[in-house]
């Protein structure tokens, strides 16, 4: 250093200035740095949450969609599923996929995985088991993972679900549109010339599943209008002995779980209001085995319906 | 002055003075910095406290489930949202109001804190939930709110949602511009709790069960209709209610209160959002 040139003396004092200045703008900018990073923060985990909250809507919602494309699909295709829960859950995934594509264009990686589909004890409510993991793609310490279950409904008049069993059991087609199947004489050859068979020829029920309003079942036998009604609707009750969705799906003959049975309403009126007839009821007439199309007496509901019913139901509508 | 004088010159003190005010300024403002961020830190976690609370009040419903029917030693926690509903429960909000401990619990020890409810649109019409009052010139209050709605705890069915045209059995009356609801009605709830009818203006309505029974009548704001129900279930301890009203299905409601307190039923025609707000203090 020459001390006896002025100019060095400045820069260095200028540099003396320049340092302390220094200091002072990196310790603003840090803290700037640091709020701008704990709202971010906040920000980010407020959105993972709506988006878990989001996932579960869309994953109830997606499931009835995935119902009604399945079971009308089985009945288009007339085959029967090896595995329903399995195929319901694949179409699923793919359906959650696409959903989780969408958040990852918006800078969040989320991976939803359909981890199982069952049945409930109430047959009209599907369970669904999934594992969400959803992370900030810039931020990965931002993360949220969470296992959960969502229930989806069989009966969502948005997404009606079609009741695939009387198309696999008797090759009848469907017309969905009119909530209504006319088996014409496919159910009568299906039963095999079991005694009085012939009288569901033109037989007709429903093949959109509606579950019943009664929820005491006792009460359709409180009132002709009543049961008029519920054979009006093709409302379907739950039932022991009934099918599943599941097993209806795999085309079973029983099932093991709470299930659903329906009317099967026969349009041709015996002469003699003595005859018995196979039950009316979609889990005796549909079934594969032939001992199981057990007989039930008459019971007039009005001048056009009659329908066969043996003690055991009678008993459970109030018949 | 030969040259060694040179270091000592008016140039050279004045720039020691330049540098000594630089480096005076500047560690003054570090520590106003410092003083800054120790204060932003604190607002900070005092904002996070404000925030976090109210989320849990608001957005959670609580532990252990139906706190409000517990003593104090056994609430874990005082959330207030109703289940699958993002309202706030009337009972919950009772409760925390009776008991001072509650939000305690939930907040530093140190801390001074007050909830406060008023309805958005009428601020002066304060109520204290649960604390004491704090003034706005406490030296650094942080205060957070949110808009709430209050559930009462009456199961509320509105006409508009439901269509039963073509699948009622008695659709003689829907004919005549009548919309229903099917409800199934058990005899224990006609003992624990009342139905009514709540409508905007006055229409006729026909109550009927699964014998073809019908009870007719014309509805004032609010009707209570448990009476008529009794006589359509006869000796039965449950049987389904074919419930329907005429004309304007918007502003027409069943409502059933196990609460016995009809006092909010003029809620389901008007509601009223209210704000939440939680002030806390160190």
């Amino acid at each position: 250093m020459k001390l006896g040139n002025n100019g060095y003396i400045t820069s260095i004092l200028i540099l003396l200035i320049i340092i302390p200045i220094i200091i002072l703008l990196i310790t603003v900018m840090i803290q700037y740095t640091d709020n701008i990073d704990k709202t971010t923060n906040n920000i980010e985990s407020d959105q993972l949450k709506t988006i878990t909250n989001d996932y579960k809507g869309q994953i109830e919602s997606l499931t009835e969609l995935t119902l009604t494309e399945v079971t009308s699909k089985v009945i288009q295709t007339k085959t029967p599923l090896v595995d329903s829960r399995k195929t319901i859950k694949e179409v699923l995934q793919q359906k959650i996929d696409l959903v989780s594509e969408k958040y990852k264009k918006n800078s969040f990686q989320t991976q939803c995985i359909i981890n199982n589909v069952k049945q409930t004890s109430d047959p009209f409510i599907i369970e669904v088991d999934y594992t969400l993991n959803v992370q900030r793609v810039n931020n990965p310490e931002i993360k949220i993972t969470t296992n959960n279950k969502v229930d989806a409904s069989l009966v969502n008049p948005e997404h009606p679900v079609y009741d695939p069993l009387p198309t696999l059991k008797t090759g009848v087609t469907e017309n969905n549109t009119l909530n209504k199947i006319n088996y014409t004489n496919k159910l009568e050859q299906f039963l095999q010339n079991t005694n009085n068979s012939k009288l569901y020829e033109n037989s007709i029920s429903g093949c959109i599943i509606k579950k019943c309003p009664y929820e005491n079942y006792a009460e359709h036998g409180h009132d002709k209008k009543i049961i008029q009604n519920c054979l009006d609707n093709h409302y379907y009750h739950e039932s022991h002995d009934g099918l599943c969705l599941f097993c209806r799906l795999e085309s079973k003959d029983t099932c093991d779980h709470m299930g659903l049975e329906t009317f099967i309403i026969p349009t041709i009126i015996a002469n003699n209001t003595t005859v018995t007839a196979p039950v009316s009821i979609d889990h005796v007439l549909l079934n594969g085995t032939n001992s199981s199309h057990y007989q039930g007496n008459s019971i007039n509901i009005n001048n056009t319906i009659v329908l066969y019913l043996d003690d055991g139901h009678k008993s459970k509508y109030g018949l | 002055m030969n040259s060694k004088g040179q270091l000592f010159t008016t140039n050279l003190l004045l720039w020691i003075i330049i540098i000594t005010i630089i480096l005076g300024i500047t560690v003054y403002l570090i520590s106003v910095i410092n003083n800054y961020e120790v204060q932003n830190s604190d607002d900070y976690e005092l904002i996070q406290i404000t925030d976090n609370t109210l989320d849990m009040l608001v957005k959670t419903e609580g532990s252990p489930t139906n706190w409000e029917s517990l003593s104090s030693d056994k609430i874990e926690s005082p959330g207030l949202k109703v289940d699958n509903s993002t309202d706030v429960s009337y009972k919950k909000l009772i409760k925390l109001e009776e008991d001072s401990n509650l939000l305690k619990k939930s907040l530093p020890a140190e801390l001074k804190y007050v909830l406060i409810l008023y309805p958005t649109n009428n601020k002066s019409n304060k109520t204290i939930i649960n604390g004491n009052y704090i003034s706005n010139s406490t030296n650094n209050v942080q205060s957070s709110s949110t808009s709430v709605i209050i559930d009462y705890g009456y199961k509320i069915y509105n006409f508009s949602d439901y269509n039963y045209n073509n699948t009622c059995p008695y659709n003689e009356f829907h004919n005549n511009q009548f919309h229903c609801i099917i409800l199934n009605v058990d005899k224990s709830q006609l003992n624990n709790g009342n139905y009514y009818l709540v409508t905007r203006y006055s229409q006729s309505y026909k109550l009927s069960n699964t014998y073809n029974t019908t009870l007719e009548g014309i509805t004032n704001q609010y009707t209570n209709i448990n009476d008529k129900l009794n006589v359509l279930l006869c000796n039965e301890t449950n049987d389904t209610i074919f419930i329907h009203v005429n004309g304007n299905i918007q502003d027409s409601y069943l409502v059933y209160d196990n609460g016995n307190d009809d006092n909010h039923l003029d809620s389901i025609l008007n509601p009223l959002v209210y704000t939440l707000e939680l002030r806390v203090a160190w």
